[in-house]
């Protein structure tokens, strides 16, 4: 577990009970803010904000979510509550199991409505879901991307989309005569090699990119999972570590 | 040699139909085999010769096509961890092997039997071949699928991997220790089959599956690691011989490098039996489309008699059965993708909540 903010390490130490917020795509809407720094304060309760990166994004994930949990966290210290943040990655729903089973007395988990049901489903401790969807202005809320790496991504694709095209359209203006020319055979051979394994790169670029563009990725599914076997293999060796107990004999200095 | 070539290779004049047609079983076969590590192939020759294009340069096109495309899509299978590189290159090696006897057992029924005879033999190993690893292959998914349970290693595989003969070998990403005497036929029936029905991964994933006790998912990545070397050995062939019409291969290319990464992207949200079920029905449904090709050649060798009717008739069927295929297999893959993706955000559940 990573603390996000420097602040908070001295709440490592209090015992108090706690509400766990948990963030949407690494983001704490201002709704789901509100209502748990309102319901901490009336219940005299902690925050734990936790951050599930599930998809693997890594250090963009990081920054978000760190920027998020530090508004939640100001937000927590202005009402005198005190606030831990922490970042995860793997299953959501792991990730809060883990999180209730380390840091101990969340006696309430507070999620967003649109993280999905069924991955708080089967989560130990009450579950409010607080609507997020649309904020005041109606807007939505969370940005499934930055702008910038959206506009980074569409210069990408269309940098290799160009590119490819260049290439295609260069064999094919001169089709006949490259066709002929690459027909040749002999030493001519490196020739189609060449340029299909240059294609494959320049147009595999633009596919890789366009997919991504239109949110079509990877679900690094397998490498989430095989983690978390792990970890829970780990932990169940630990339970199985024969524990020492200090014997005392009832009967020592007594003279019979 | 080359003026050989030259005088005999007719390029066939493209128009927008041709295009598109091209383009489209380049992405659906891209798909296809990005996802099941082969594929795509057994449409495009025929689907090219239909066009007028010569049978020779039909096979080059489509093998040239076939290499850059398998790299794409091993590349990128590679980074979700699922190629076995080292039992690509092994299997790749003994696969050349095949793919040597293949062509000399070609050569040798063309020599006997002549072209129809050869055609013949082709379609009759496409038949046995699919139908048989075909329905084993659907059963087995089949009952996983029913039974819930995760892909369990198969008893030969166990077995083999408990004989020790030296040398034995140890695949890592396939978490498989195997002694390389039984990854050699394999391979060697892989290269067979790819000389023979130009798609070698019909018995390559199965036999990486069920012999060697590889997982779906790591044996049809690495297949496309065997797909790689064998396809640019075969293109440097056809490419000193002349054979490869750059404009063809260029237009397939297109299409199926976006469908190949679409097929990679598409095995990390499916469950793993998918691979297997997409496999078995496509390699059901091309048995069935050969098997209909069979009566015209057998009318060639005068061993039966239909009319010109039928065997165009059949030949449609045939042609357009093989299509088929290879559209059924895509629109599992994508059904598939879509019901596996990552639960969204319903609004029924938020007015429920309210």
């Amino acid at each position: 577990m990573s603390d996000l903010m420097g602040t908070t390490h001295k709440n490592e130490l209090r015992n108090g009970r706690k509400i766990l917020v948990v963030a949407k795509n690494g983001v704490f809407a201002e709704t789901v803010i509100n209502h748990c720094v309102q319901l901490a304060g009336r219940l005299g309760y902690d925050l734990a904000a936790l951050s599930v990166d599930a998809q693997c994004e890594g250090r963009a994930f990081e920054n978000r979510s760190a920027e998020s949990a530090k508004k939640l966290c100001e937000r927590a210290v202005r009402e005198g509550i005190h606030c831990n943040a922490m970042i995860r990655s793997g299953d959501i729903e792991f990730a809060v199991e883990n999180a209730i089973h380390e840091i101990k007395r969340v006696e309430i988990v507070v999620v967003d409505s649109e993280t999905s049901s069924e991955s708080t489903l089967n989560i130990s401790v009450p579950v409010v879901s607080v609507l997020s969807a649309l904020n005041d202005k109606g807007e939505s809320a969370m940005p499934a991307k930055s702008e910038s790496s959206k506009a980074k991504a569409i210069g990408k694709t269309a940098g290799y989309g160009v590119a490819s095209a260049a290439c295609f359209a260069a064999v094919f203006t001169n089709a006949d005569a490259v066709t002929q020319i690459f027909s040749r055979g002999g030493w001519y051979a490196a020739l189609p090699i060449a340029t299909v394994l240059a294609i494959s790169f320049v147009h595999g670029a633009f596919a890789h990119n366009l997919w991504s563009l239109l949110g079509i990725e990877a679900f690094k599914r397998d490498q989430v999972r095989e983690t978390e076997h792990k970890v829970i293999q780990k932990r169940k060796q630990q339970r199985k570590r024969p524990r020492a107990y200090a014997y005392v004999n009832p009967f020592h200095r007594i003279d019979l | 040699m080359h003026d050989i070539a030259n005088e005999t290779v007719k390029f066939i004049d493209l128009n927008l139909i041709y295009v598109v047609f091209l383009f489209l079983v380049g992405f659906v076969g891209g798909l296809v085999s990005g996802f099941i590590g082969s594929g795509g192939a057994f449409v495009l020759t025929p689907g090219m010769m239909s066009l007028g294009v010569p049978g020779t340069v039909a096979v080059a096109s489509n093998m040239c096509h076939k290499f850059p495309k398998a790299l794409v899509g091993a590349y990128k299978r590679f980074k979700y961890g699922q190629v076995d590189l080292k039992l690509g290159l092994v299997l790749a090696a003994s696969a050349g092997v095949g793919v040597q006897v293949g062509i000399r057992i070609q050569q040798l029924v063309l020599q006997k039997w002549g072209p129809a005879g050869s055609d013949l033999y082709v379609s009759l190993s496409f038949v046995a071949v699919l139908l048989v690893v075909g329905a084993y292959v659907l059963r087995d998914a089949m009952s996983i699928s029913k039974s819930g349970r995760s892909e369990r290693v198969a008893l030969l595989a166990k077995k083999l991997q408990s004989i020790n003969i030296p040398p034995m070998i140890t695949f890592k990403t396939a978490n498989v220790r195997i002694s390389l005497w039984f990854t050699l036929p394999v391979g060697f029936a892989t290269g067979m089959l790819a000389a023979t029905i130009a798609v070698g991964g019909f018995i390559g994933v199965p036999g990486m599956i069920y012999m060697l006790g590889v997982s779906g998912l790591v044996a049809s990545a690495s297949e496309l690691v065997i797909a790689f070397v064998m396809g640019m050995g075969g293109s440097i062939n056809w490419a000193m011989h002349g054979m490869i019409d750059i404009r063809l291969v260029l237009i397939i290319l297109a299409g199926s490098l976006l469908g190949v990464q679409l097929g990679a992207i598409g095995t990390t949200y499916v469950k793993e039996y998918m691979i297997k079920i997409v496999m078995a029905v496509i390699m059901l449904v091309v048995a069935v489309s050969r098997a209909f090709a069979i009566p015209s050649y057998l009318n060639q060798l005068g061993v039966i008699s239909i009319g010109h009717g039928t065997i165009t008739l059949l030949g449609a069927i045939s042609f357009v059965s093989m299509c088929l295929a290879l559209l059924v297999g895509a629109t599992i893959i994508l059904v598939s993708m879509w019901r596996a993706r990552r639960p969204a955000y319903s609004p029924k559940a938020l007015a429920e909540a309210r």
